[in-house]
């Protein structure tokens, strides 16, 4: 199996020319490019997340209240809506979510070491209730305070949550009000004047945050490369395993509330609209005379969202399901046809080489 | 600490700095004059590769990596060497460089994670890691037993926060210690968590006392200048800097440490704004005259005078980094995007072409 990924990849590669590219791009274009895609993009789904975490914030607090069945249900819908809404943000992996501690406090995941799980055990042994005032909340471990972390209290034993005045409730509820706090931060850094969008934006004139504007456009293409090449390699393939046998569900981004399937689709919307908005990659590569790369990032764009939400069981059957192997193989594929389109010609047509060693500092 | 355990330790270090190094000069089958070889990591599809190559494209070994690596050192009889992974990283790998086969598998203690680098002893007994302690943040130098399958024996505190590239100078005793200053935990992977308050430093660590000898630090308004990279000849210390601070500020990276001093370069405004704040590797040329720092954000590789720190020249190559003397005094060998090159101030070519390969951030010549 590992084989036939392998000989599929070399042909992959192979199938694009090297060619490289001339300054096709003007400064304005990069300048425009960059604008489409912060106003556009980036803002409105920082926004949404904002919103959603303040909404969860508050039912969570009525919930714990008092806990109804019907309440718990809103819970569930309201914490999907706010995974929705991160999983559509999580591809900006540059700018104000890297401020320390990072996307961790978000999200800490993947937890190859089972961090976060055993670190929970540990707080329900204790009912630690620092955990359940957010002062000292926002003190604690990322693994502590994240959506990972609100899925297990949500998800799991959630009968428990019923029972007044739970710890795991109050517990849960901190969480919703430090995400709340923590997205509406997140927002206000992009969209206050001067924020980081208009450090995005007035990147020609060099800012704080980059260089230049090719830079800034570069942060995009960046972006693009490593959202795909997280699906691929930490939301699919290594759940997946080499083998069916090898298959580990609990590896799944969201197994717990069985969510796998739709974060790696939001994932890929976000990406989709990157090319999609007005002004967006798909209109500069046409500008520049490279439609036929614009149309085959549609169309591959396309297939694997389309093939994602085909799939008739969540993830977490498929991962282990014989019959489903040779789709979710062809998913990987068409996921590093993409990947690799973007990032050797693409990236290339535009002169947004994303640079290996010029990723972050070692 | 019982006074026993301190004898212990510093026997441990004195057989390890004393022993001379006659007895471990290069293999004769790894030194050929026209046989010159280096060694890097690359990434090749989703799989990574620390690969011995010459400058021909001739590849002689090729040591399949868990992940990622980062800094390789060669072992002072040149017969191995032992790569690190990329921090947060928790294994090294110690190679036979005529086979490629790995030796031995070295894991991180529990609670501490590699910072991509190490150097051996003289007499290639030893070896010295830096590493990170997850508890505490601090950053500490191992020291392992080469000849016990890398067997921990000791750590010290190597006086600041993470701690990355380190070189035994040619006092046999004293280890150089780039104190980057930049706090990473494994649970917020490779992010900043300290920008305001980095302190970064050059530890003199002397090994025959596991103590600290002396530290050295920019100035305090220069404290987001992270000291990560280093190349020493004789006593002089050349440091590849990369600054944290905003990008609309162009800084120097360039310090040099003539063994008493630590002294930032000036460098021109013009100059200083191509290299975008950031230095990916440094290397003495084979005289020690000429100093190449590579600056890959720019795509550009500087060259300095080592004595002055003068500017000599610059060339631009695509996501340059992995630097190393090359074969003839002034001449530097590189790695940029796929491709070897051949570089002096006055220019490069390419000398190869690894197809679909992407080189890492370092390179060392073996011989």
């Amino acid at each position: 199996m590992k084989i036939l990924r392998f000989v599929v990849t070399l042909f992959t590669l192979t199938t694009f020319s090297q060619t490289a590219s001339a300054d096709l791009v003007s400064q304005a274009q990069y300048v425009s490019l960059v604008q489409a895609l912060t106003e556009k993009t980036a803002l409105p789904l920082h926004r949404q997340f904002a919103i959603e975490a303040a909404l969860m914030g508050d039912v969570m607090k009525g919930f714990c209240a008092a806990p109804t069945p019907a309440g718990q249900v809103e819970v569930t819908q309201r914490f999907h809506a706010l995974m929705d809404a991160w999983q559509q943000v999580e591809p900006f992996r540059f700018g104000p979510v890297m401020t320390a501690p990072g996307p961790a406090r978000f999200q800490f995941w993947p937890d190859k070491r089972g961090t976060g799980q055993r670190q929970l055990r540990q707080a329900f042994k204790d009912k630690d209730v620092t955990l359940t005032e957010g002062t000292t909340l926002a003190t604690k471990s990322v693994a502590l305070r994240d959506l990972q972390a609100l899925e297990t209290l949500i998800f799991v034993k959630p009968e428990v949550l019923l029972e007044p005045g739970s710890y795991r409730c109050a517990y849960a509820s901190a969480i919703a009000d430090l995400q709340r706090t923590q997205a509406a931060l997140l927002y206000d850094t992009w969209s206050r004047p001067n924020g980081f969008a208009a450090e995005l934006i007035n990147a020609a004139s060099s800012t704080p945050a980059f260089f230049d504007e090719r830079e800034a456009a570069g942060a995009y293409v960046n972006a693009l490369v490593s959202t795909l090449e997280v699906i691929r390699l930490q939301k699919l393939d290594r759940p997946m395993g080499l083998t069916v046998s090898e298959a580990r569900t609990s590896r799944l981004e969201n197994w717990r509330s069985k969510r796998s399937t739709q974060n790696m689709v939001l994932n890929l919307l976000t990406l989709q609209r990157f090319f999609a908005v007005e002004g967006g990659f798909s209109d500069l590569l046409r500008r520049v005379d490279k439609q036929e790369d614009a149309t085959a990032a549609e169309a591959l764009f396309d297939k694997v969202i389309y093939n994602l939400q085909a799939f008739e069981s969540p993830m977490e059957t498929l991962v282990a399901d014989t019959k489903a192997r040779s789709n979710l193989e062809s998913l990987l594929n068409d996921l590093r046809a993409l990947q690799t389109l973007i990032q050797e010609k693409i990236a290339i047509d535009l002169g947004l080489v994303p640079g290996f060693n010029a990723t972050d500092g070692d | 600490m019982a006074t026993d355990m301190q004898v212990t330790r510093r026997h441990i270090l004195q057989t390890g700095a004393a022993v001379g190094a006659s007895a471990f000069l290069p293999s004769p089958s790894l030194a050929q004059p026209n046989d010159s070889r280096w060694i890097g990591c690359r990434k090749l599809g989703d799989t990574h590769y620390a690969t011995q190559f010459d400058t021909t494209g001739k590849i002689w070994t090729n040591t399949p990596l868990p992940s990622r690596g980062h800094g390789i050192t060669v072992s002072p009889d040149g017969r191995t060497a032992l790569i690190v992974a990329r921090r947060p990283g928790t294994y090294a790998l110690w190679v036979d460089l005529e086979s490629g086969e790995t030796l031995t598998r070295i894991e991180s203690a529990p609670h501490r994670h590699f910072y991509g680098h190490a150097c051996f002893s003289r007499d290639g007994t030893h070896i010295f890691m830096t590493e990170n302690d997850t508890r505490s943040g601090a950053g500490l130098i191992s020291v392992r037993d080469t000849s016990r399958a890398f067997e921990e024996l000791d750590h010290f505190p190597t006086g600041g926060i993470g701690p990355h590239e380190l070189a035994l100078l040619p006092d046999g005793k004293t280890i150089a210690i780039a104190n980057g200053g930049i706090l990473t935990r494994p649970e917020t992977g490779r992010t900043p968590l300290n920008l305001e308050s980095m302190a970064p430093s050059l530890t003199l660590f002397d090994i025959t006392t596991g103590k600290i000898n002396t530290q050295h630090r920019l100035p305090a308004s220069q404290h987001q200048l992270s000291i990560r990279h280093m190349s020493v000849h004789q006593n002089e210390i050349a440091l590849a800097l990369q600054f944290e601070g905003p990008r609309n500020i162009p800084m120097p990276l360039l310090a040099l440490f003539d063994g008493v001093s630590l002294r930032l370069i000036d460098t021109p405004d013009a100059l200083a704004r191509r290299m975008r704040n950031y230095a990916g590797s440094i290397s003495h040329d084979l005289s020690g005259d000429i100093i190449a720092m590579t600056c890959p954000k720019a795509n550009l590789v500087t060259f300095w005078a080592a004595k002055t720190g003068e500017p000599l020249g610059q060339t631009r190559a695509g996501d340059v980094c992995g630097a190393a003397p090359g074969k003839k005094p002034g001449e530097f060998v590189l790695t940029a995007r796929a491709d070897i090159l051949t570089a002096s101030f006055t220019g490069h070519h390419a000398d190869a072409t690894f197809s679909r390969s992407q080189w890492d951030n370092h390179l060392t010549r073996i011989a």
